[in-house]
């Protein structure tokens, strides 16, 4: 009597080599999108970043015997309507990561065209106060008034002249159409990293220019 | 996660809200200043507390809305909470030295000028542009200029 070996077909659950590690049926990694994870991260030693400048520029504020009124040294008005400015070029940027999010390329480009401009605007306006300034004498090593305010409103504003550039390539991209709807995030990261500079600002202006 | 009504709130809505906020800190720094208010010379903490509670509120209607944070996840909220108050133990720890420290040999705010002498810098009022007693008489001041 003859027998007949049966060979089982191939099961991949059943044959393939076992891996040395635990496979998991989730996602392992951050319950977030992880380049939204990592701008947050990034975000958060920026808050640090300028949560020291400001703290610093209190704690000297605190221990000087006398301190001059801003109001005195700084043009409020212009700046206050550079305030406005930025505020507007936020409002625009959240059009764009919404048009992102529609697909719209076209109304992308638009509103990314915007806040590149107003953008670009806040730090035109912010380069004439220091030339103004400047021109009047009044450069960071006069006193501790100038030293803070130049290095809060100095680092703010290469942030600013950052957020312009990353807006401005990430319009390029979306004129030659690469950021399709999926990728929408290209654009909402560059929104989260700008409204952050807006919101220093906010800040910094209330700090630096009322008090 | 979208930016306009869909989910509840108008982005226009907040920034008309941003915007009056800003005018109004504005008309209060001219109106209510505790030492040239055209209007009302408030006392400076009741000055300082009014700019500071618009500043925060409108920096919270940029990081609720803006940035999304209040559609985010707990993840998001445990990155960001922390940070400002680690700089703010820092900070506070080093006041004591800095600050509050009377003992210094050039006070916050002088300078050794060119006759070697020890000036205050912030003080246009004094002679030489401020020299005087570090932690002294108080400064002489008018119209708001060498005040806290």
């Amino acid at each position: 009597m003859s027998t007949t070996a049966v060979i089982a077909p191939y099961d991949p659950a059943v044959d393939a080599p076992k891996p040395h590690h635990a496979i998991y049926d989730y996602d392992s990694g951050p319950p977030v999108h992880r380049g939204k994870f990592a701008i947050w991260l990034f975000l958060a030693t920026e808050i640090m970043f300028f949560t020291g400048l400001i703290g610093a520029y209190i704690v000297l504020r605190m221990g000087a015997d006398t301190w001059p009124d801003p109001e005195n040294r700084l043009a409020v008005l212009i700046t206050a309507i550079n305030t406005f400015i930025l505020i507007c070029s936020s409002a625009t940027m959240v059009k764009a990561v919404e048009q992102a999010m529609l697909g719209n390329n076209s109304e992308l480009v638009k509103w990314l065209a915007a806040t590149v401009v107003i953008g670009a605007t806040f730090v035109g306006v912010q380069v004439y106060e220091y030339m103004e300034l400047i021109k009047a004498g009044n450069l960071p090593n006069v006193d501790i008034f100038w030293s803070t305010f130049y290095a809060m409103t100095g680092f703010h504003g290469l942030h600013v002249t950052v957020g312009v550039i990353w807006n401005f390539v990430v319009m390029i991209a979306a004129m030659r159409r690469k950021i399709p709807q999926e990728k929408y995030m290209t654009v909402e990261l560059a929104g989260l990293y700008w409204h952050f500079v807006d919101l220093v600002w906010v800040l910094l202006f209330t700090i630096v220019y009322l008090m | 996660m979208s930016h306009d009504k869909g989910i509840g709130y108008s982005i226009w809505n907040i920034f008309v809200a941003l915007f009056v906020l800003t005018a109004v800190e504005v008309f209060w720094g001219y109106a209510f200043h505790h030492n040239t208010g055209f209007m009302l010379k408030m006392p400076v903490a009741l000055y300082w507390g009014g700019l500071l509670l618009m500043a925060v509120v409108k920096g919270l209607l940029i990081f609720m809305y803006f940035m999304h944070m209040r559609f985010e996840r707990w993840i998001v909220w445990g990155l960001i909470l922390p940070t400002p108050l680690l700089v703010m133990i820092v900070l506070a720890a080093n006041m004591p030295d800095t600050s509050f420290n009377e003992q210094r040999d050039h006070p916050i705010g002088y300078l050794i000028d060119q006759t070697g002498e020890v000036v205050n810098a912030l003080d246009p009022h004094h002679p030489a542009k401020g020299r005087g007693t570090p932690h002294g008489a108080p400064a002489p001041a008018a119209a708001g200029e060498g005040q806290h």
